[in-house]
C-alpha cells in the first residue's frame, strides 16, 4: 500500500445541491506526488472536488479512493490530507506556533517531537521568526505560508489548496508560485491546487484538469493543454486566442466575414459544411503593412491601438467584422501607429478548428477588451 | 483654528455635563451610605454605622443571599441553553430558524407584568416544587437570560468564519475537539458578555419576581421595593455600594482573563457590549 500513499482514484463522481449538478461524473486519477490543478470559472465544481477530497463534503454517487483506500463516509478528522483555505482559516485565538502544532497535537505526537516539527516546517516557509505572533498580526503573505507550514507539519499524503494565492498581490503571488512548486518536489507530495488563474495552474502543474460545468474538459501537462486543446472553451480558456465563427471546409475554416482559414494541423476536424469556430493565438499573427498578396490566413485591417507591455507589443487591428489582437515580441516588431493599414497573416500549422458548439463561451472578443474607445 | 478649539471645549463640557447626569445619582447614594441619619434623604453627619448594622438585618442579608444565589443558578442555566441556541441558529438555520427567533424576540418584548401574571397562574396549577423556594424565581429570570444569551451568541457566532472549524477537522480534531479547542474559545466573548448581562438582569428584576415569589422568599430589589413607608435606611445604601464594587470587581476579572487571552482594550471593550 505505500507505494500508493498520495494516489487519487475519483471514479463517475457525482455532486449535486438541490437540483444544480456541482460535479458530474467526474473521472480523474491523480498518481502519487503529482502537482495537479484544478482549473475552471467559477461553480464549474473544482472547489466542490476537494471538499470532497478533504471530506467536507460527501459525492451523491461514484467512489473515491485515497492512497488506495476507499474513503466513502470516512470523516475529515480520520482522512490522511490536509489542506490550505482560501482566506488561509488560521484560528485567531492561538500563536503561530500553536496553528501550525494543532494538527499534530491532535494526533497526540508527543511534545518534544511537536516542537521539533513545528520549527522544522516554519523554517521551511521563512516564518520562524514571527512563531509567537497571532495571526492578526501578520500580512496576508505571512498568513498564507503559516497556512502552507500547518498544513505540511502533518507530512499528508495530499495537501489540497483551495485558491491559496488569490488573496495575494500579483509579485507575492508569483513568489509563492515559485516557492510552492519548489516544496512540492523536495517533499514529494501530491498537491491539488484548485484555481482559477490559468497562469498559476501554467506554472506549477505537472497536469492540469481544466473544468467546465461539473466536469472535465481537458487533462493534460500544461504545454499540451497550450498546444493542443481539446475543445474551444480550453483554447479560449488557456492563454488568449481569437476565434471567427463560420463554417467548416474540411481542412479549415470560411468565417462569417469571409477570410479563409486553411489548417495544416490535424487535429480536431468538424465535419465539412457544420458550423464552426477558427482560433489563432495572438503571439501567432504576424502583421505586415504591405499586402502579403495571399488569399487564405489573411485578414486587412487598421491599426485601432498599440499597447507596450515591455516585452512584447500589443497591437489590436480593426478588422470588418471583428477586433484582432496580435501580440509580437518587442524586438523585430514592425512599429506601426493608429490608423494605419496592416494586414494580419499567420502560419497553416496555428490555426485550430473547433466545433461552435462553445462559441457562446469564448467569443467576448479578447481584443474589445483591450481596444481603445 | 480658535473656532475648532472652541468645538472642541463645548464638546469635551458636553461629555462631562452627560457623565455626570448618569452617575450624580449612583455617587450620591454611595455618600449617603455614610449618613448617620436613619434615611437617605437627608444628610445630617457622616457615620460608618450603617455599614456595621447592614450585617445584622438578616432580613437584608437573606434576600442578598436569594438574590445571589437565583443571579448564579438563572445565570449558569442560561448560558448553557442560549450558547447551544444560539450555536445551532447560527450553524445549522433550518426551516424553523426564523419562527424560532421570533419566539425569543417575544420572550424580550412581552410586558413583565404580563409574564409575571402568566407564570404565576401557571406555577399555582403546577404546584409543588413551582411554589417553593428559589424554584420559580429561577425558572422565570431563566426564560429572559436564555433569550439574550440566545441572540448574543448567535451574532457572534454568525461573524464567525466557519472554515475554521472545518479547518480544525482537517487537522484531525474531532467534532467535540474542534467546539472545545476553536468555536467555544471563539465565542466565550459573546458568552462572558452574554453571562454578565443574564447576571445583571436577574439581580435587577422586580415586576416577574415578585409575582412568582413563594412566601417568604424575597430577593434584594423585592426588599428594597418593599420597605416601608419608602424609607431607605444608609443600610441598604451600603449593601448597593458593595453591589456596584463587586460588579466593578467582576468586570474587571472579566477583562483580565480577556487580556490574558491576548485581546486588545477595543475587543474587551467590545465583549462587555456584546459584540
Amino acid at each position: 500500500m505505500s507505494q500508493d500513499r498520495g494516489s487519487v482514484e475519483l471514479v463517475d463522481v457525482t455532486k449535486r445541491f438541490g437540483s444544480m449538478v456541482a460535479v458530474d461524473k467526474l473521472n480523474l486519477d491523480i498518481t502519487a506526488g503529482e502537482f495537479i490543478s484544478l482549473l475552471g470559472p467559477s461553480g464549474c465544481g473544482k472547489t466542490t472536488t476537494l471538499r470532497m477530497l478533504a471530506g467536507f463534503e460527501q459525492p451523491d454517487e461514484g467512489f473515491i479512493r485515497i492512497s488506495g483506500e476507499f474513503v466513502q463516509g470516512v470523516p475529515p478528522y480520520k482522512r490522511d490530507v490536509n489542506t490550505v483555505f482560501q482566506q488561509y482559516a488560521l484560528f485567531p485565538h492561538m500563536t503561530v506556533a500553536e496553528n501550525v502544532a494543532y494538527g499534530l497535537r491532535q494526533r497526540h505526537v508527543p511534545r518534544s517531537e511537536i516542537a521539533a516539527r513545528v520549527t522544522e516546517a516554519l523554517d521551511m516557509v521563512k516564518m520562524r521568526a514571527l512563531a509567537d505572533r497571532k495571526p492578526r498580526q501578520m500580512s496576508g503573505g505571512q498568513q498564507q505560508r503559516v497556512a502552507l507550514a500547518r498544513a505540511l507539519v502533518n507530512r499528508p499524503s495530499v495537501l489540497l489548496l483551495d485558491e491559496p494565492l488569490g488573496a495575494l498581490d500579483r509579485k507575492l503571488r508569483e513568489e509563492m508560485q515559485i516557492e510552492l512548486k519548489l516544496l512540492q518536489s523536495q517533499l514529494g507530495i501530491t498537491f491539488v491546487f484548485v484555481t482559477h488563474d490559468q497562469e498559476e495552474a501554467m506554472g506549477m502543474s505537472d497536469r492540469i484538469a481544466i473544468m467546465l460545468d461539473g466536469h472535465i474538459e481537458q487533462l493534460a501537462g500544461p504545454e499540451t493543454v497550450y498546444e493542443h486543446p481539446s475543445s474551444a472553451f480550453v483554447a479560449g480558456f488557456i492563454g488568449r486566442n481569437n476565434f471567427w465563427r463560420g463554417v467548416s471546409t474540411g481542412s479549415g475554416v470560411r468565417a462569417s466575414d469571409g477570410t479563409v482559414f486553411v489548417s495544416s494541423s490535424p487535429e480536431e476536424r468538424v465535419a465539412q459544411g457544420a458550423p464552426a469556430l477558427a482560433a489563432i493565438r495572438p503571439e501567432c499573427i504576424q502583421l505586415s503593412s504591405t499586402d502579403p498578396d495571399r488569399s487564405t490566413n489573411v485578414i486587412a485591417g487598421t491599426v485601432a491601438g498599440v499597447s507596450h507591455y515591455g516585452d512584447v507589443l500589443q497591437y489590436v487591428v480593426r478588422t470588418a467584422e471583428r477586433d484582432v489582437l496580435a501580440l509580437l515580441p518587442r524586438q523585430g516588431a514592425v512599429r506601426l501607429a493608429p490608423g494605419d493599414t496592416v494586414w494580419c497573416h499567420w502560419d497553416a500549422a496555428e490555426v485550430y478548428q473547433f466545433s461552435a458548439e462553445q462559441a457562446d463561451l469564448v467569443i467576448q472578443d479578447p481584443a474589445a477588451e483591450a481596444a481603445p474607445e | 483654528m480658535k473656532k475648532l478649539l472652541s468645538v472642541h471645549t463645548s464638546m469635551a463640557l458636553w461629555t462631562a455635563a452627560v457623565i455626570a447626569f448618569l452617575f450624580t445619582p449612583i455617587v450620591f447614594l454611595m455618600a449617603m451610605s455614610f449618613n448617620d441619619f436613619k434615611s437617605i434623604f437627608k444628610w445630617t453627619g457622616f457615620s460608618t454605622r450603617w455599614w456595621a448594622h447592614m450585617l445584622d438585618n438578616t432580613s437584608l442579608t437573606g434576600s442578598v443571599r436569594v438574590s445571589l444565589e437565583v443571579a448564579l443558578i438563572s445565570t449558569a442555566l442560561a448560558l448553557v441553553l442560549g450558547t447551544f441556541a444560539g450555536l445551532a441558529l447560527a450553524r445549522r438555520p433550518g426551516r424553523w430558524t426564523t419562527g424560532f427567533i421570533g419566539l425569543i424576540l417575544l420572550i424580550l418584548v412581552t410586558p413583565e407584568i404580563v409574564d409575571g401574571a402568566g407564570q404565576l397562574s401557571w406555577f399555582v396549577r403546577l404546584g409543588g416544587p413551582f411554589r417553593e423556594g428559589l424554584m420559580p424565581i429561577i425558572l422565570v429570570h431563566t426564560v429572559f437570560s436564555s433569550a439574550v444569551v440566545t441572540l448574543i451568541v448567535r451574532a457572534r457566532v454568525a461573524g464567525l468564519d466557519a472554515r475554521l472549524e472545518e479547518a480544525a477537522a482537517d487537522l484531525f480534531a474531532t467534532p467535540s475537539r474542534a467546539f472545545l479547542q476553536i468555536t467555544l474559545p471563539l465565542v466565550m466573548p459573546a458568552v462572558l458578555s452574554g453571562g454578565m448581562l443574564a447576571f445583571t438582569l436577574s439581580l435587577d428584576n422586580v415586576v416577574s419576581t415578585s409575582f412568582v415569589s413563594p412566601a417568604g422568599v424575597t430577593t434584594f430589589p423585592n426588599y428594597v421595593f418593599g420597605l416601608s413607608g419608602g424609607i431607605i435606611r444608609p443600610e441598604v445604601a451600603a449593601m448597593a455600594t458593595l453591589f456596584i464594587a463587586a460588579t466593578l470587581l467582576a468586570v474587571g476579572v472579566v477583562a483580565l482573563v480577556l487580556r490574558r487571552g491576548g485581546q486588545t482594550g477595543t475587543e474587551i471593550a467590545a465583549t462587555f457590549t456584546g459584540n
